[in-house]
């Protein structure tokens, strides 16, 4: 058994080695305090250079636990999810690749350092969302999610430049202590923290770069967990949160982030409403849990949105496996409507899933409650007219997961598939993550009982409206292409692109270019057929005019000898 | 006037009659004897204006035109059997 | 002297492949060539054995000992991983002579006439072994570069009625009315630009890299592109950096222009070769606006690019598909991974520096050429996609190729992450 999944158990102890170094760095770092290593010189040129250097302070360390973790967790899962795949040592070598850049994107103590954990952890979404390359249509989703994510890589990049020009470095350290001297409201900073801003949009999903996270989903389930939910999309927040002072300093960029955090909030939760495969709600649930996310680092807030990305990460992951090991049972059915009353046959998942459920609702006393309630005061500050609207998005997420609860899980078994619970390598780690969902927030400055007894009673309410709808008569309401973005997309940006590279290939390139150099010839040798008349072959002509010639000369050498 | 400016028109219009019988006229030896006929009145302005001693170059040059022309007419004459140099188009494109 | 010798060493060759008809004799030839660059570069004391003539007009400087080195090694790679026969590899060593030539030319005479001296090879190359309608476009092919060589004779008889002199040192140390030095700079952009490609000079170059042999386009986009480039580096920028300040601008709109042009017609482009021959228009006009920025960090960054696009693209073509190997498309894929400038390729170093110097000129520069990267992505990974889910036949690939395959794609990843030597 070693032997058939050797690859699998050797990546999972490689990203467990790599937690326990998170482990020893945290304690160090919550001991004595921040410390770097540098390591080594990249390039310089004239003036300006780069390094390579890891940087560990309290939030570079909670995010290298966080996603040692996590990714510990998902390797184990793993080994059992992919048990049956010819690829499975390709799947786990880009899981690791994934890992690796992941880490150095958190632990770099520069900004380019970061930029090259960015790209590379897109490379690796990319390999492993078409990891399945017999398939012409996942193929294309991994290009769209690459090609989309690097839409905000050159906001990123052009925020880096901008970077360079005013501090002269792009050195966490440098940086930070030089940005003291910088008047607020500076147009330098602003472009700085806007294109950065940017970059965000398209790595974690946000208005108007979201679309490629659902079409992300045809990846293995395991990666959906891993990078879609609990650490790629993260990086964005981390980011944030790192500059938080650049961000201080642009109030403007601020509003502006805050309020792309609401709207996609919305959009992702309206639109998860009424998907029916189950990896799909997933997907939207992430975008609208990044908006809300993001949402509180627009109001001003770091510690909150860190905080909900961590709880998310839990139990995000845990659905997301949950999920794959409803699939995995029903042999590899997504719709959910093809499912039902899996909690007879899928006892365990069914627990953990339902944990990871009322943790994403929000329902006390599960870590998600305490996170989105760190949220919602948070923004509560900045804008009321944001905190309804973010209540409102909860009220949206609690029905939206109620339904996948309801369909997947209750009433009648739509489907002649019998379902049976996974082995014991993929359920522990759902336990695992089931604990962690369930126990990890506990901790909340600003408690207050009215909070807490009216989100139950609100999740009570909804659970119970939507149970007759979904549990009992499982209503067909789906739409999968409700609100698609993509479609605009496809219609306003993709098509015309496609569209004017033709154009300017057959006009620009053939008709005009070639037409005018071939002009050039054609000219030329139009001209010589003309001058060719003037072969005559008459005698006579050619005497007068040589006569001509020789008389013009004569004048003319008289007129202006030389 | 000196007698040499006499000569010199002399020269001219001579000059002038070959030039205008070369263009004009349609027979091929009658557009030799005008050539001549240049050649010659360019000796005569020489001589009258310079040093005689360029006649004897055209005067060789005119000799060895006149064998090397009457030569090739006469093998003309007895290809296309005519003397007219508007039919010798073959010179043509 | 020495590089008298390193000039007249592939001729030579040239003449001994032709006599000895061995692809061994070929590849050892090269790798002779490969070394003695390589010491006349690194360690010059040790090549005092050689009579000391110094000659003037042939020297080197630290951006022709870069730009040599690269010829040399990709000339091996492509003799390894040729599949034609003598002739071609004659007419090959034959410009390889000529690029050291303008390498190293310090006199605007050696240079054009070493200029001059790759176009014949080039031509019989395309007549010789290309493919399709190849007369005719080798005949395109030689009347766009004999325009822009005209265009350089034209201003080289203007510098030389000048200043009595073929010597750069003397050009580069004069100076010129206003009005002269624009007509001196548009002379030099035909010329150049037609080169390199830049658009609008650029239709000649995806027929002719479609119709070649694949060493022929792998020699054609990854050396004789790069004579355009360096002409700009050494000619134009010393000569009028004046008159190119001022029309900095419009010299750089019209570039970005191309960047955009060649990214989006890559997109509709069909055919393997005829995509990444666009792409490399796309490449070459960013490299050529981070030279024009004028900025330290553009040039900088149009140096470090000049070793990347010839690797790349050298690879690239090599990679022409035949196979579906596993490793065939591992390595495609890293190479696609290069050509579009993922960190830790030395792509994206000098994507990086070009875009940065843009940046110092205006960011709206920077912007449009960064568009690129976006665009760019999407070609590739388009193209890398088709041949990934094509169904032609497996064929095994040569262990000289699957070598050179694996020695260029580590050079792009080495050099990426230790670019130290070919920043100047």
């Amino acid at each position: 058994m070693i032997k058939k999944h050797w690859a699998g158990i050797v990546a999972s102890l490689v990203v467990f080695l790599l937690f326990l170094t998170s482990l020893a760095a945290f304690n160090r770092v919550h001991t004595t305090g921040a410390f770097e290593v540098p390591l080594l010189n990249w390039f310089a040129v004239s003036g300006m250079s780069v390094t390579w250097g890891l940087l560990f302070d309290s939030l570079s360390t909670l995010m290298f636990t966080m996603i040692t973790g996590v990714a510990f967790l998902i390797h184990v899962y793993s080994i059992g999810y992919m048990a049956d795949d010819d690829n499975r040592a390709r799947f786990f070598w880009y899981l690791n690749l994934f890992v690796f850049f992941m880490v150095i994107l958190v632990l770099s103590d520069n900004f380019l350092g970061m930029f090259v954990g960015w790209e590379g952890v897109g490379l690796c979404s990319y390999l492993l969302i078409g990891f399945w390359s017999n398939n012409r249509s996942y193929l294309t989703a991994a290009k769209k999610a690459f090609v989309m994510n690097r839409i905000g890589d050159l906001g990123f990049i052009l925020g880096l430049l901008v970077m360079f020009l005013t501090f002269g470095s792009v050195q966490f350290s440098e940086v930070f202590s030089l940005v003291q001297q910088v008047p607020a409201n500076d147009i330098a900073l602003i472009l700085i923290t806007f294109l950065l801003f940017v970059g965000v949009t398209g790595k974690s999903a946000q208005l108007p770069l979201f679309t490629w996270l659902p079409d992300a989903m045809a990846g293995p389930t395991p990666v959906s967990a891993l990078i879609h939910a609990a650490t790629m999309v993260t990086a964005g927040i981390y980011m944030i949160a790192r500059s938080s002072a650049l961000y201080e300093l642009a109030p403007q960029v601020l509003t502006i982030v805050m309020w792309v955090g609401v709207a996609t909030a919305v959009v992702g939760a309206v639109i998860a409403l009424r998907q029916s495969d189950i990896k799909k709600v997933l997907a939207y649930s992430t975008v609208s849990q990044l908006g809300f996310m993001v949402a509180s680092l627009g109001a001003g807030a770091t510690f909150p949105a860190l905080f909900h990305m961590v709880t998310h990460a839990f139990f995000k992951a845990l659905l997301f496996l949950g999920a794959g090991s409803v699939i995995h049972g029903m042999g590899g059915e997504q719709d959910m409507y093809k499912m039902g009353g899996l909690k007879r046959d899928m006892p365990l998942t069914f627990s953990v899933f339902l944990v990871g459920a009322l943790a994403l609702s929000g329902c006390p006393p599960f870590s998600g409650f305490f996170s989105k309630d760190a949220i919602l005061l948070a923004v509560h500050h900045a804008s009321p007219i944001a905190f309804y609207t973010l209540i409102g998005v909860s009220i949206l997420t609690a029905i939206y997961v109620a339904r996948m609860v309801f369909l997947v899980f209750f009433g009648s078994q739509r489907s002649d598939t019998h379902a049976h619970e996974s082995p014991a390598v993929m359920t522990v780690p759902l336990v695992v993550l089931a604990v962690l969902a369930a126990g990890a927030g506990f901790y909340h400055p600003e408690l207050e009982l009215i909070m807490l007894g009216g989100t139950v009673i609100l999740l009570a309410l909804i659970w119970g409206l939507t149970y007759p709808r979904y549990a009992v008569k499982a209503v067909d309401d789906r739409c999968d292409q409700f609100l698609s973005f993509d479609l605009v997309y496809h219609a306003l940006i993709v098509t015309p692109i496609l569209a004017s590279g033709r154009l300017i290939h057959s006009f620009f390139d053939r008709d005009i270019i070639d037409n005018t150099a071939g002009g050039f010839g054609e000219l030329i040798s139009g001209l010589g057929q003309s001058l060719r008349s003037l072969h005559s072959g008459s005698i006579g002509f050619y005497l007068w005019m040589i006569t001509a010639y020789v008389a013009v000369f004569l004048i003319g050498f008289s007129i202006w000898p030389f | 006037m000196n007698p040499e400016f006499h000569y010199l028109i002399l020269g001219c219009i001579l000059f002038s009659i070959g030039v205008l019988g070369v263009l004009i006229r349609r027979n091929v030896i009658i557009v030799l004897m005008c050539v001549e006929l240049m050649l010659n009145a360019v000796n005569l302005i020489l001589v009258s204006v310079c040093e005689p001693i360029f006649v004897f170059f055209i005067m060789m040059v005119a000799a060895v035109e006149v064998s090397v022309g009457l030569a090739l007419i006469a093998r003309i004459y007895r290809k296309f059997g005519t003397t007219d140099i508007s039919t010798f188009g073959q010179l043509k494109g | 002297m020495a590089l008298l010798v390193l000039i007249s060493l592939p001729l030579l060759g040239a003449l001994g492949v032709l006599v000895f008809k061995s692809r061994l004799f070929a590849v050892a030839v090269s790798t002779i060539i490969a070394f003695f660059t390589a010491t006349i570069v690194m360690r010059p004391d040790l090549l005092m054995m050689f009579p000391s003539i110094s000659l003037p007009s042939l020297a080197l400087t630290p951006l022709s000992s870069i730009l040599i080195i690269l010829t040399s090694l990709m000339v091996l790679a492509i003799i390894m991983t040729s599949e034609d026969s003598f002739g071609f590899i004659a007419l090959l060593l034959g410009i390889q002579a000529a690029l050291f030539g303008v390498f190293c030319a310090r006199t605007g005479l050696l240079f054009y006439i070493f200029w001059e001296m790759t176009l014949i090879p080039a031509f019989f190359m395309i007549v010789g072994w290309g493919s399709g309608d190849k007369l005719k476009i080798a005949i395109r092919f030689l009347l766009y570069n004999l325009v822009g060589s005209f265009a350089l004779l034209a201003v080289f008889i203007y510098l030389f009625l000048n200043t009595h002199s073929f010597a750069f040192s003397d050009w580069m140390t004069m100076v010129f009315p206003q009005s002269h030095q624009l007509w001196l700079l548009v002379g030099l952009m035909i010329a150049f630009g037609i080169k390199l490609p830049l658009v609008p000079f650029h239709r000649w170059q995806p027929d002719t890299y479609e119709c070649l042999p694949r060493s022929g386009t792998m020699l054609f986009s990854g050396l004789l592109s790069k004579l355009g480039i360096y002409g700009i580096l050494v000619v134009m920028v010393p000569l009028v950096p004046h008159a190119m300040l001022i029309h900095r601008s419009l010299i750089l709109t019209i570039i970005s222009i191309g960047v955009i042009y060649a990214s989006v017609v890559a997109l509709a482009e069909t055919g393997f070769k005829r995509v990444v021959a666009t792409v490399s228009i796309a490449h070459g006009s960013m490299l050529a606006a981070g030279v024009f920025s004028l900025t330290p960090i553009g040039i900088q960054g149009g140096i470090v690019q000049i070793v990347a696009h010839s690797l790349g693209v050298t690879a690239l073509f090599l990679c022409e598909p035949r196979v579906r190997s596993r490793f065939y498309l591992g390595i495609l894929f890293l190479s696609v991974l290069g050509s579009i400038g993922l960190p830790l390729t030395v792509g994206f170093i000098g994507e990086f520096l070009i875009l940065l110097g843009l940046s110092q000129v205006s960011l709206i520069y920077a912007l449009v050429c960064g568009v690129s990267i976006v665009l760019g992505a999407w070609v590739m990974l388009t193209l890398y996609q088709n041949v990934q889910s094509s169904s032609d036949t497996p064929i095994r690939l040569t262990d000289d190729e699957e070598t050179v395959l694996i020695a260029l794609v580590s050079a792009i990843f080495i050099l990426g992450i230790f670019p130290s030597v070919v920043l100047l």
